[in-house]
């Protein structure tokens, strides 16, 4: 079986360990790539071929859902969970408006992000718990 | 009253008959015809000058070769309430002025010395206590065959013309200070002439010598500023239709084209019955030191402004900074720890001391929360520094959050309605914009008792419009343009810095309501492809 190739954009090094550090002890293969800002990203996901991307919104200087958008024209296919602090509703409707498949907000347990993972993986879309509640959003 | 001159016609007239009288009788003339006709001659002169004096009786003194007043003078006592025996002879002097009756007894002495004629003012005691001025006036009698008979003359009181004179000095020189004090010269045009007289400290007041100083319009108008010229003339012209004139110009040193001065005139036309206008008159104030005071105070207003908009900017940020570095690092740190925390549960032994179990569950839970707790109040720090969504998503898009965010606070609905899908602003135009609404919906929550908020943008060819309006007790005109309204100087500066400008309408029981307009250039419509145009 393939390992599942995980595309982390964050410009935390702290953030991209924590997400490392929930799938260790997973039995399944898992490959992870690291971005720390837009420009990266963008390359690596023209130069290689992944299951998903974990995508933060600030990005340093670039927003992340502009990200979002390029690599939507580049890889039209490719599955993108933003994960994020910010868990006001414009950035949850313009996150999916933009072609992401899921949100799961930075204050969500492990589990859930893992959760959302993997159903971004499986084409499925994933919202945190807590966002429905308080975005109506489904 | 006949004057001194007209009475010293008569008596030379009289003095002629009687002359001619004299000569008749001494030639023994035998003719007494002609000594008839001498006769009714002086006769009639007499008449006339007895009918005279009867008429001014009470104005005409008589005065004897020695100046002895020796007639009685019936104004004299009914203004001084002197007897004839009182004022007789040279008694009169007693109701003089005391500071006058010296210097008068020194005159009339020398006036009968050398029986000259005489003209004085004294001031002459009334009855009443009041002193007034009186003028005399007289002329010596004519000889009668070597004789010398003294004077005849008038008294005349002067003293409501000298009231009135001095009244109108007085005037005069408080209107000549006036004039000074204030650097104001008046003006007087006329309209058919071209003339133009100047008050006398005209050039003075404009630093010329009077030599230079010409007197009809062009002279005028070619001292003005090359750059005032123009329109000084059209006010001219429109003063003739409104018949008021107000301009500010200056003059220029006709020697040296240095400017002279600043100066504002006001003035007004002045019609003939027919309606026909004749003149132009009025007054105009230096006011070079006014206008230097005025550039002075706009450079500082603008040094002002300009600082506050450095400031203002610095703020903000100061704000963005802080705002990112407490959401992201903060925000991630916290993240981070909060999975350290559920690694830690998930090690708890599943074995084992049933209570100890259970309170290890519960204290790390706890963290837990606390990490979340935490996290919401670096969210809600953050938001309230600086909202994000301004800077990654926009300003309608933070606009209308923060209007779900108010609703959500206050119960009060807030309804936003936008025209534009795209704002494109400078980030000083977003940020004075979002500021603005938020003092705007905090005043409302705290001075508008309303019930419903709506909130829109609209955008035209050049500017774009904010408006907010609620159904609240409405903005009073005292609070509006109140010192103390802090928060809405506030807005206004705001609104200055963006190049904009801010209204606020206030309806009693009815409401207020914003409108913020901004410069702005609507952004270009993209090009469509070949495919979409054949697709539309």
């Amino acid at each position: 079986m393939n390992a599942m190739r995980i595309l982390l954009v964050d410009d935390h090094v702290v953030v991209r360990n924590g997400v490392r550090k929930i799938f260790e002890g997973n039995h399944d293969a898992i490959v992870f790539g690291e971005a720390a800002n837009g420009q990266d990203a963008i390359r690596l996901v023209r130069a290689e071929k992944w299951d998903v991307v974990v995508l933060d919104i600030t990005l340093g200087h670039r927003n992340g859902l502009e990200v979002l958008e390029e690599m939507k024209q580049i890889r039209p296919e490719l599955p993108v969970l933003i994960f994020s602090m910010h868990s006001e509703e414009p950035y949850i409707r313009r996150a999916f408006a933009s072609g992401a498949i899921g949100y799961v907000t930075k204050d969500s347990s492990s589990d859930e992000l893992a959760l959302g993972i993997k159903l971004a993986v499986a084409g499925e879309r994933y919202l945190s718990k807590g966002l429905i509640d308080h975005t109506n959003l489904d | 009253m006949q004057s001194g001159p007209q009475i010293g016609a008569i008596s030379d007239e009289i003095q002629a008959a009687e002359d001619a009288a004299a000569e008749s009788r001494g030639r023994s003339e035998s003719s007494s015809r002609k000594q008839t006709r001498v006769e009714t001659r002086l006769r009639e002169s007499v008449e006339r000058y007895s009918t005279l004096v009867t008429a001014t009786s009470n104005m005409v003194w008589v005065a004897n070769a020695q100046g002895d007043i020796i007639e009685e003078i019936q104004y004299w006592e009914n203004a001084t309430g002197q007897s004839p025996e009182e004022y007789k002879s040279w008694n009169w002097l007693r109701a003089l002025h005391p500071e006058d009756a010296v210097w008068v007894e020194e005159k009339w002495r020398k006036t009968v010395e050398a029986r000259a004629s005489i003209e004085m003012e004294y001031r002459l005691r009334m009855h009443s206590g009041e002193y007034r001025r009186i003028s005399i006036r007289g002329v010596p009698m004519p000889t009668i065959a070597g004789e010398f008979r003294g004077w005849v003359g008038t008294i005349a009181d002067v003293e409501d013309q000298r009231r009135a004179e001095e009244a109108l000095r007085q005037s005069e020189n408080l209107k000549r200070r006036a004039f000074d004090v204030a650097n104001l010269y008046a003006w007087d045009l006329d309209l058919e002439t071209g003339v133009v007289v100047f008050s006398e400290n005209f050039s003075n007041l404009i630093g010329l010598d009077d030599k230079m100083v010409g007197s009809d319009l062009d002279w005028v108008l070619n001292l003005i500023h090359p750059e005032d010229r123009e329109m000084i003339a059209q006010k001219i012209k429109d003063a003739l239709i409104s018949g008021k004139l107000e301009a500010d110009y200056r003059f220029n040193d006709p020697e040296t084209g240095q400017t002279i001065g600043w100066f504002h005139a006001v003035g007004e036309t002045v019609y003939e019955e027919s309606g026909n206008p004749t003149r132009l008159v009025g007054v105009a104030q230096d006011i070079t030191l006014r206008r230097g005071a005025e550039d002075t105070l706009r450079a500082t207003s603008e040094q002002l402004r300009a600082l506050s908009a450095r400031l203002n900017s610095a703020r903000e940020e100061e704000g963005t900074r802080i705002s990112r570095e407490l959401h992201d690092e903060l925000g991630s740190a916290l993240t981070s720890l909060k999975w350290d925390l559920e690694s830690l549960g998930k090690l708890i032994p599943a074995h084992g001391p049933e209570l100890s179990r259970l309170a290890r569950q519960k204290k790390i839970e706890g963290m837990n929360e606390s990490i979340d707790a935490i996290i919401n109040t670096v969210r809600r720090i953050s938001s309230e520094l600086r909202p994000s969504i301004l800077d990654n998503l926009g300003l309608a898009a933070a606009i209308e959050w923060q209007a779900k965010q108010f609703e959500s606070r206050t119960k009060i609905p807030c309804r936003f309605s936008s025209s534009v899908e795209l704002i494109d602003l400078s980030k000083e135009q977003i940020t004075a914009i979002f500021r603005i609404f938020k003092e705007c919906l905090t005043n409302i929550l705290r001075h508008a008792q309303a019930t419903e908020v709506s909130v829109r943008i609209d955008g035209g060819e050049r500017e774009l419009l904010f408006e907010i309006e609620d159904n609240g007790i409405g903005i009073s005109d005292a609070q509006r343009n109140g010192s103390q309204s802090l928060g809405l100087i506030g807005m206004r500066e705001r609104a200055l810095l963006i190049g904009g400008t801010i209204e606020i309408v206030g309806i009693e029981n009815k409401g207020t309501k914003v409108t913020l307009s901004a410069p702005w250039i609507p952004p270009a419509r993209p090009k469509m492809t070949i495919r979409e145009v054949q697709k539309s």
